[in-house]
């Protein structure tokens, strides 16, 4: 066996013992190298930059523990960037059935910043449906969540007097992992009540969702844990978003100099057998 | 309740169960498995009894509203189709749930997948701003149709240029896979790293 | 009456549904809009009746399981009573409860997150074995993918500067293009599939007979 053969045939057992290796170097001993913010982060973060008192924005959690490495640092990132801005309503609910958990997960240990539950956030938990369930909520929220996740009529919430439907939302960030998502918030809410919509996603889906960034569908987007990265560096926390970027690019590494070893051997392999 | 420290001992052998799987089948990993099946069947059973309860069993008996009993007794013709002789029982509430999900994307697909996207891709062809946003445009507007024209024109060809025009579209295609992969591998990783990241850094606290 | 019914209720919610889209039609205080709200929220309430199908379907083949003694019996009944006691938890108790969330996060996050890491291993090897610049089609895909992997990760900037701006062109422009092909052509399939099911040419939904 040549070789070239020989580096065609590595044990898969190898291959994984090098990507747990090169991954956990860099979370034992960090590097710290920098990151660029991408403009479709920073859009996000722009966006919420700006709002004025009294916006209300709706945050959907949308994602399982499956992503949940990738996507909750998204959420929690957001969600602080949220709770930081003064005089902003911030509504939680999931069409993911594990979606409230998560949200949950980031009401219990985040500084609120002098918010309230009920005046100024509110969680109203899942909605079984998919996507009727989105059209139902952005028609009429109260008759879509009679009652909150945390078991509170949504008539005794005071925040949620005023705000009857996706016509009284000013901005919907929906942290998703698959579907309903991004399309089915394009069909049932960003388009038919115009609401400004960005999400944050887990990174596979992102090439699928460039075409509703570039028609202006969306406004923003994180892009799996670099986007999360990318925000909490925005906000200047050090969050699980920063402290695996340096994996990131050590894993990276590893699949493609695993990539470049199979094809140089795959080439030379193919011209030794021409001759 | 076992307090924080016995979670995060039993997330910690799980994770090594569940890794366990990369070298051989095994005992301990098929005992996980199904607990975890079960629970995310408790689950579903869970967050479907909370909304029957908030939408329709607490309007029936605080509010009146009885005619929700309507769409209770759909749901439970559902479970007809574990019958044998009652299956076609179960076809009422499905063809609702199917008429409401198509009429749903229906109304929202044209506007949303067709018509603002068969806008968008109608761009300003123009070098005026660099070289790379203007073939960046050439690249949309031609690539867009190149694809569709690849999807739709499947049949042999009658002209040569059909078939280069069906090439193109599927190298645009190659290059909308490539950056599919690409992230792909960046997601997976990540899941890989939140992993490693509990286990060197809740359980072992190696992690500063 | 075992497929006509379900065929015309398809078509009579699918409809108002549509038409509640692009009219304003009311008489009194009937309208339009107000009998599809009322539908979509019967969905909901359906919908959520649904959710139990997969336990139900789960109980039935591992009941059997046990009663038939089949090999790997025990892990049946493991699943069955972590499904009875954790239904029985999330219903009396709400999935908001301390001891559900304790056993959500101490056993299910766990679990689940590291399921789907295994991917990164697989995804690796699978690299590794079938990623190869065999023709002109394999190496745009794999000449692409190289790039964006680097333009993703923080090193990619070090080194090759201009990493970052090659991935966003890709990922902007010829990405872009053939993802909106594919997003268009969908749907058209999505439109007709759905016209076909409005007016009963599709009927695979209902089974058979």
């Amino acid at each position: 066996m040549s070789i070239w053969q020989r580096l065609l045939n590595i044990d898969r057992r190898i291959v994984y013992l090098f990507l747990f290796a090169f991954i956990s170097l860099p979370l034992l001993v960090p590097i710290g190298l920098p990151l660029t913010i991408s403009p479709e982060t920073r859009a996000i973060y722009d966006y919420i930059e700006k709002l004025p008192e009294g916006s209300v924005v709706v945050v959907s959690f949308d994602y399982s523990p499956s992503s949940y490495s990738e996507q909750h640092p998204q959420a929690v990132a957001v969600m602080n960037h949220l709770m930081r801005k003064p005089g902003i309503k911030i509504i939680l609910v999931a069409f993911w059935e594990q979606g409230p958990i998560m949200a949950e997960e980031i009401l219990r240990t985040i500084d609120t910043h002098g918010k309230e539950y009920g005046k100024d956030f509110v969680h109203l938990g899942y909605v079984a449906g998919g996507e009727t369930a989105m059209s139902a909520f952005a028609a009429d929220i109260h008759k879509t969540f009679p009652v909150d996740y945390r078991k509170n009529p949504i008539d005794s919430l005071p925040m949620m007097a005023d705000i009857r439907s996706a016509k009284d939302i000013s901005l919907l960030i929906s942290i998703a992992a698959g579907s309903p998502g991004v399309p089915e918030f394009a069909r049932q809410i960003q388009g038919p009540y115009k609401v400004p919509f960005a999400a944050g996603l887990v990174a596979i889906s992102v090439p699928i969702t460039m075409p509703y960034m570039q028609s202006g569908q969306m406004f923003g987007l994180m892009a799996g844990l670099r986007g999360a990265a990318e925000y909490e560096q925005l906000l200047n926390m050090k969050g699980k978003g920063s402290i695996g970027m340096d994996a990131i690019s050590f894993s990276h590494i590893v699949v493609l100099a695993f990539i470049l070893i199979a094809n140089v051997a795959y080439l030379a392999n193919r011209k030794g057998g021409a001759k | 309740m076992l307090g924080p420290v016995f979670a995060t001992w039993m997330g910690a052998v799980l994770t090594l169960v569940v890794f366990s799987f990369l070298l051989k089948e095994n005992p301990a990993w098929r005992l996980v498995e199904h607990i975890y099946l079960g629970f995310t069947a408790a689950h579903a059973i869970s967050m479907g009894w909370a909304n029957v309860r908030n939408l329709a069993w607490t309007p029936i008996t605080t509010k009146g509203k009885y005619y929700l009993v309507i769409p209770c007794i759909l749901g439970l013709m559902l479970y007809a189709r574990f019958t044998k002789n009652y299956k076609w029982v179960s076809r009422y509430p499905m063809s609702f749930l199917i008429g409401a999900s198509t009429g749903m994307i229906l109304k929202g697909i044209i506007q949303a997948q067709f018509v603002s996207q068969v806008k968008a891709s109608m761009v300003h062809i123009s070098f005026d701003n660099g070289f790379w946003p203007g073939l960046g445009n050439l690249v949309i507007a031609v690539g867009t149709v190149a694809v569709l024209f690849y999807f739709i024109f499947s049949t042999k060809e009658k002209h040569p240029a059909e078939r280069h025009f069906r090439t193109l579209g599927r190298w645009v295609m190659m290059v909308a896979f490539g950056a599919t992969f690409g992230n792909a591998v960046m997601g997976e990783m990540t899941l890989l790293i939140g992993r490693l990241q509990f286990l060197y850094g809740d359980w072992l606290h190696l992690i500063k | 009456m075992k497929r006509e019914i379900p065929l015309v209720i398809t078509f009579v919610v699918g409809v108002i549904i549509i038409l509640d889209y692009f009219f304003k039609i009311g008489i009194g205080t009937l309208s339009l809009a107000t009998v599809s709200m009322e539908i979509q929220n019967w969905t909901l309430i359906i919908a959520a009746f649904a959710l139990g199908l997969a336990a139900v379907n789960l109980l039935r083949i591992h009941s059997a399981n046990i009663r038939l003694k089949r090999p790997g019996w025990y892990n049946s009944l493991a699943l069955i009573i972590t499904m009875v006691i954790m239904s029985f938890v999330g219903i009396t108790q709400g999935t908001n409860s301390p001891l559900y969330r304790y056993w959500y996060t101490g056993f299910l996050v766990p679990v689940d997150a590291t399921i789907f890491s295994l991917l990164a291993f697989y995804i690796t090897s699978a690299a590794y074995r079938a990623f190869r610049a065999r023709n002109v089609d394999a190496t745009i895909l794999l000449v692409t993918a190289f790039v964006v992997m680097l333009g993703r990760a923080p090193v990619g900037e070090l080194i090759w500067k201009d990493v970052p701006r090659v991935t966003k062109w890709l990922m902007d422009y010829p990405n872009m293009a053939g993802q909106r092909g594919i997003i268009i052509g969908a749907a058209v399939g999505a439109l007709s599939l759905g016209l076909r099911i409005l007016i009963g040419l599709e009927r695979s939904y209902l089974g058979q007979d």
